[in-house]
C-alpha cells in the first residue's frame, strides 16, 4: 500500500506555549498562586477528569463530597487530586491511584501550603527556594524524581494513591490504594487475550469525548497504534492523529505512523520540529513541569498538544504499554540477575543503570558537595524494598510494579498532564487505566515477555486491528535526535546553559561538563546527547521554576 | 626519567634510593639497573587499556599493551633511516676520494696523506654507522611477542607492591555459582542474541563492562562458563527460534572452528537451523598485531572444518589472542558487529545452520557503527 501524503505542520517559533491557547480546561489547577482553601464547611477543591465510581461518572464537587464522606476514594477510577478541610480543621490531600494528576505540599513555619504544581507552590513565597542536592542525583539517574522528594528542599509530592492529612496532631500519610497483588490468571492464552481486549476497549471507550472529535498522539509503535485502532473502531466522531518529525536528515518513525494512520483512516497530521523550535520552546515546556523531567520528548509532546488543541479537546495516547505489558528494561534486568556472580553488581544499581543516564558518572560528575549528599543516603536504599518485594514472587512482575509506580506515577503521567494543561486539552492514557493496570498485574509474566518477544499478550490481543509490520516491527523507542542536535545546531546554546547556568550551584565538576559537551566522555556508549539534554532541562527548570 | 606522581624529570644520580628527588615518591622500575621499562610506560599502558579509567580490563590486556608500547619505544625507525643515509653518504665520499688518489700528479711511491686520511675516515665512519644500524635493526620487532609472560608477571607484581591494584582491573573470581535467591520466573524468558567466546576471560571482560546488560545479550564460553547459570541461560537461549548468535575468539585453530562447533553440536545449536556470525579474530585480522603474536602449534590442521586453506598455514605458525586488542576496541567492534546484523534474519536456509563472517573486526571497519553517534573515540587504528 502506498502511504497517503499527510499534511505537515512546521512548528514555528512563536508566542510562549499556552499563550493564546485555543482552549481551557473545565477543571483548573489547585492552588494557582496563593489560592486559599474555601472557608470551613465548603472547603474542597478538586482537579479531576474522567472519574467513575462503580460505573457512575463523578462530575461535580458535590459528587466528591459524597465520595469523601463515604470513604470511597479507593474505589474511584480516573484522574484526580483533591484538597479538603474537615470539621476538625484537619487538611487533607489525595491523589489518584495511578498518578494522573499531581499535588505538592510543604509544611512551613508560615503554614501548610499545597498546589497542583511546584511552580504555583513556590509562587506563594512561603517556601524557601532551596535546592535539594540528593534529589539532583536522583534526577540525574532516573531523568525524573521517583518518589516523595522534589528538587525543592522541604517540598514533597503526594504519592499516587496516597492520602496526606495535616492537623493539630501533625502530618500523617497513608495509602488509600496500593498496586494489588492478584492471583495469577490461569486461563488459556486465548482467553486472556480476549479478556485483555475487552478491558482495553472499555478503557478507550470510557475516555472518548461524547459526540466530539478525538485526537491521538501516534508514534507508530504498538502502544499508540492500538489506541488509534481502538478509537477508530469505537468512536463515532472523527479521529485525528498527530505524529512528530524532526526534519530532513534526522531519523523518524513516520513510515510506521503513516502506515497506521492510513490503515485506520484517521485525519493525520505531522508536526515538524526544527532544532530552532526545540530551543525556543524548551524553557516553556520545562517550566510547566512539576519536577524536571529530562526526557527529550517534552518539547515534542508540548508542540503536539498545541497542534491538537486547534482541532480537539481530548487527546489519547499509548503511554503505559511498556510498564504494564513487559516493555524494554526487563530483559536486561533479568540478564543482570543471571550474571550477578560474574559482574558483582547489585540489583538496585542495575535498576538505576537501566535508565541509561548519569548514574555511573557520579564519581566524575559531582563535586564533593554532591558526593557528600549521597554518601549518607545512597539512591539504591529506597529501591531495596521494591526490588525484593516478596509479595510478588515473579521478578518481572516485581519490575512491572516498580515501573508503574515510579515511572508511571512520577514521569510519564505527570509529564503528559503538565504539558497538555497549558493548551486546555485533556490528555488521557487508556493503557494506564486502573482496570488495565489491575488486569495486567494478573497476567503471567511469561505472557508479557514471551521468550524474547516483549508485550506478547498485548500484541496478541489486538492482532486483528493492526498491520503485521507494526505488530512485528523491531524494538525501537521514540527516536529523538539529541546526538545530532548537540553535535551541531544546539551545541552553542547547550554550552551556554550548562556551563554558565549550572556553575553557580557548585555541584558539578566543570571538567566533566566540558568533556560531556565536547563528546569526549569515553566508555563504550557514553550517550552524550541524552545526558546533555538532562542538564539542559535541569538548568531550564532551575531558572524557570526554582528561581523563577 | 619522569616521576608518575609529580611529572618531575630526574637524572639517575638524583634518584637516591629509587625515589623522586622532588616528591620523594618511590620508582618501581629503574632502567639503569636493567629494568626493561619505566614507570611512565607502565602507567601509560594502564591508562591505555582502561580507556583512562572508563573501561574494565584484565591483566592479559596489560601484558599486550606493555608489549605494544615496549616495541614502539624500541623501534627507532627514523634513526635507522638517518643512519642509513649517513652511511651511504660516507661510503660515497670514501669512493670519490679513493677514485681521486691515483690521478694525482704526484710520485706514485708517495701516497697523498690527506686523501688517504679522508678515505680512511669515511670508511671508518661508515663501518661504525653500519654497526649501529645493524644494532637498531635488530630491535625492530619480530611478529612474535617480545616480552615473555614471566618477565611481565615480575614487573606487574612489583608495580602492585608499590602502587596498589589499578582501577578497573577485573579480578578473576572462583568459578561463579548460580546466583542465590533467584526468582522462579527468571528462566522463563529469552534474549535477542548470544555471544559465545572461546575463553572465560572474554566473558568476564564483556560482563564487567556491562555489555550483556546494554545489548540484551547472553554471553557464554564454549567451555561452559559461567558454570552456575550456564544451563539456565542455554535453556533460555533455546527458547528463541530467532536467536542471533555471534562468536568472538582468538585466532587459533580451536578459535576459528568455534562457529562450526556451535552449528553442529547438539548441546549448542546443532540442528536448530540458525546462522552463526563469526566476528573474529582470524588470521586476516593479524595485520595490526605485528609483534604481539604467539608461537603456533607448528602443525597444520589436518582438516579444513571451519578453517580456510589460506588460514591453515598461518595458524600453524602463529596464534593471536583477542586480549592483544584493547578492551575498548573489542567492546566497540563487537557492538558494531551486533548492529550491522541487527536486522538480519538469523535463520539459516536449512536445519544444518550456517556460518557468516563479519567485518567488524577488520582494520578500518569500525567507522560509523557506534549507535551513540557521539562516541568519536576509536578510529581506524583500532588496535594500536
Amino acid at each position: 500500500m502506498t502511504p497517503r501524503q499527510h499534511p505537515t505542520v512546521h512548528a514555528q517559533v512563536g508566542p510562549p506555549l499556552g499563550e493564546n491557547a485555543a482552549r481551557s480546561r473545565a477543571c483548573g489547577r489547585i492552588g494557582a498562586g496563593a489560592q486559599q482553601l474555601p472557608p470551613h464547611g465548603t472547603g474542597l477543591v478538586a482537579d479531576f477528569d474522567g472519574c467513575r465510581l462503580a460505573g457512575r461518572q463523578l462530575t461535580s464537587l458535590e459528587d466528591w463530597r459524597q465520595v469523601i464522606a463515604r470513604n470511597q476514594l479507593a474505589d474511584v477510577h480516573g484522574a484526580f487530586c483533591l484538597a479538603w478541610r474537615d470539621s476538625g480543621d484537619v487538611l487533607h490531600l489525595a491523589r489518584d491511584a495511578i498518578g494522573e494528576r499531581t499535588l505538592f505540599y510543604a509544611n512551613t513555619p508560615n503554614g501548610f501550603v499545597f498546589a497542583s504544581s511546584l511552580r504555583a507552590l513556590l509562587a506563594t513565597g512561603l517556601v524557601p527556594r532551596k535546592l535539594n542536592i540528593r534529589a539532583v542525583a536522583a534526577y540525574l539517574s532516573y531523568a525524573y524524581l521517583p518518589g516523595r522528594e522534589t528538587l525543592a528542599e522541604g517540598v514533597f509530592e503526594v504519592l499516587p494513591g496516597e492520602h496526606v492529612s495535616f492537623g493539630p496532631t501533625g502530618l500523617r500519610r497513608e495509602q488509600f490504594w496500593e498496586l494489588p497483588t492478584p492471583e495469577i490468571n490461569t486461563a488459556s492464552e486465548d482467553e486472556q487475550a480476549r479478556q485483555l481486549r475487552r478491558v482495553l476497549e472499555d478503557a478507550v471507550r470510557d475516555r472518548l469525548p461524547a459526540d466530539q472529535p478525538v485526537g491521538v498522539t501516534l508514534s507508530g509503535g504498538i502502544d499508540s497504534s492500538l489506541v488509534v485502532a481502538l478509537a477508530c473502531r469505537l468512536h463515532q466522531a472523527p479521529v485525528y492523529t498527530y505524529s512528530v518529525s524532526f526534519g530532513a536528515g534526522y531519523a523518524n518513525e513516520l513510515p510506521f505512523s503513516s502506515l497506521v494512520a492510513d490503515h485506520c483512516r484517521t485525519n493525520h497530521r505531522i508536526v515538524e520540529l526544527s532544532p530552532a523550535a526545540v530551543l525556543h520552546y524548551i524553557d516553556d515546556s520545562v517550566g510547566s513541569l512539576g519536577d524536571p523531567i529530562g526526557d527529550p520528548l517534552t518539547v515534542p509532546n508540548s508542540l503536539l498538544f498545541r497542534a491538537a488543541s486547534e482541532q480537539v479537546g481530548v487527546v489519547l495516547n499509548g503511554e503505559g504499554g511498556d510498564p504494564c505489558f513487559g516493555g524494554p528494561k526487563n530483559l536486561p534486568m533479568v540478564l543482570s540477575e543471571l550474571y550477578t556472580s560474574v559482574g558483582d553488581r547489585s540489583r538496585e544499581a542495575s535498576y538505576l543503570r537501566a535508565h541509561l543516564k548519569c548514574y555511573d558518572d557520579f564519581p566524575d560528575l559531582f563535586t564533593a558537595i554532591g558526593r557528600d549528599a549521597l554518601a549518607t543516603s545512597p539512591l539504591t536504599d529506597e529501591l531495596v524494598p521494591l526490588l525484593r518485594d516478596s509479595q510478588r514472587p515473579d521478578y518481572v512482575a516485581r519490575l512491572q510494579a516498580i515501573n508503574i509506580r515510579l515511572k508511571g506515577g512520577h514521569h510519564i503521567l505527570p509529564k503528559i498532564d503538565a504539558l497538555s494543561f497549558p493548551f486546555g486539552v485533556l490528555a488521557r492514557s487508556p493503557l494506564f487505566a486502573r482496570s488495565v493496570v489491575e488486569l495486567s498485574l494478573a497476567i503471567p509474566a511469561k505472557l508479557k515477555l514471551h521468550g524474547s518477544v516483549e508485550k506478547y499478550l498485548l500484541k496478541r490481543s489486538v492482532d486483528d486491528l493492526l498491520p503485521r509490520s507494526v505488530l512485528d516491527r523491531p524494538k525501537s523507542g521514540m527516536l529523538v535526535p539529541v546526538e545530532g542536535w548537540f553535535q551541531g545546531p544546539l551545541l552553542k546554546a547547550a554550552r551556554e546553559r550548562v556551563l554558565d547556568g549550572l556553575q553557580r550551584y557548585g555541584l558539578f565538576n566543570r571538567d566533566y561538563l566540558e568533556r560531556l559537551l565536547a563528546g569526549k566522555l569515553g566508555g563504550l556508549r557514553p550517550r552524550h546527547g541524552a545526558k546533555i539534554w538532562l542538564f539542559v532541562t535541569l538548568e531550564a527548570w532551575l531558572r524557570r521554576v526554582l528561581n523563577g | 626519567m619522569k616521576c608518575i606522581r609529580c611529572n618531575k624529570d630526574s637524572n639517575y644520580k638524583d634518584r637516591t634510593n629509587g625515589t623522586c628527588p622532588n616528591c620523594k615518591g618511590a620508582f618501581v622500575f629503574e632502567p639503569k639497573n636493567g629494568d626493561p621499562i619505566t614507570d611512565m610506560l607502565f602507567l601509560n599502558a594502564i591508562n591505555g587499556v582502561s580507556g583512562d579509567g572508563r573501561i574494565r580490563w584484565g591483566v592479559e590486556h596489560l601484558y599486550y599493551e606493555i608489549n605494544r608500547r615496549w616495541k614502539r619505544s624500541r623501534m627507532p625507525m627514523g634513526c635507522i633511516f638517518i643512519l642509513l643515509v649517513a652511511t651511504a653518504g660516507l661510503l660515497g665520499a670514501a669512493a670519490i676520494n679513493a677514485a681521486a688518489v691515483p690521478n694525482k700528479p704526484l710520485p706514485t711511491t708517495k701516497k697523498d696523506p690527506a686523501a688517504t686520511k679522508t678515505v680512511s675516515f669515511a670508511l671508518g665512519g661508515a663501518v661504525a654507522l653500519m654497526i649501529l644500524t645493524v644494532g637498531l635493526v635488530s630491535r625492530i620487532p619480530r611478529p612474535l611477542v617480545r616480552m615473555d609472560l614471566a618477565t611481565f608477571n615480575r614487573l606487574w607484581d612489583r608495580w602492585r607492591q608499590v602502587n596498589g591494584t589499578p582501577k578497573g582491573l577485573i579480578e578473576r573470581m572462583p568459578e561463579p555459582e548460580m546466583p542465590k535467591d533467584l526468582e522462579a520466573d527468571i528462566g522463563d524468558y529469552s534474549f535477542d542474541r548470544a555471544v559465545i567466546c572461546d575463553r572465560a576471560r572474554t566473558v568476564d571482560l564483556l560482563v564487567a563492562n556491562n555489555f550483556h546488560f546494554e545489548n540484551n545479550c547472553a554471553i557464554l564460553s564454549i567451555e561452559g562458563y559461567p558454570k552456575g547459570p550456564f544451563k539456565v541461560i542455554m535453556a533460555m537461549l533455546k527458547r528463541n527460534p530467532k536467536l542471533q548468535i555471534f562468536v568472538l575468539h582468538d585466532a587459533t585453530i580451536p578459535g576459528c572452528r568455534l562457529a562450526q562447533r556451535l552449528i553442529t553440536e547438539p548441546e549448542w545449536f546443532g540442528g536448530c537451523g540458525l546462522r552463526v556470525i563469526d566476528l573474529g579474530l582470524r588470521p586476516r585480522h593479524a595485520g595490526p598485531f605485528h609483534g604481539l603474536l604467539l608461537e603456533g602449534p607448528s602443525i597444520r590442521p589436518n582438516d579444513e572444518i571451519g578453517i580456510e586453506q589460506a588460514e591453515a598455514e598461518w595458524l600453524s605458525k602463529y596464534k593471536l589472542e583477542l586480549a592483544a586488542a584493547r578492551p575498548e576496541q573489542v567492546l566497540k567492534r563487537l557492538f558494531a558487529g551486533l548492529m550491522a546484523h541487527a536486522a538480519d534474519d538469523p535463520r539459516a536456509a536449512d536445519s544444518s545452520g550456517s556460518v557468516t563472517t563479519c567485518g567488524a573486526f577488520d582494520a578500518g571497519g569500525y567507522g560509523g557503527a557506534d549507535g551513540d553517534g557521539g562516541g568519536g573515540e576509536g578510529g581506524a587504528d583500532a588496535f594500536g
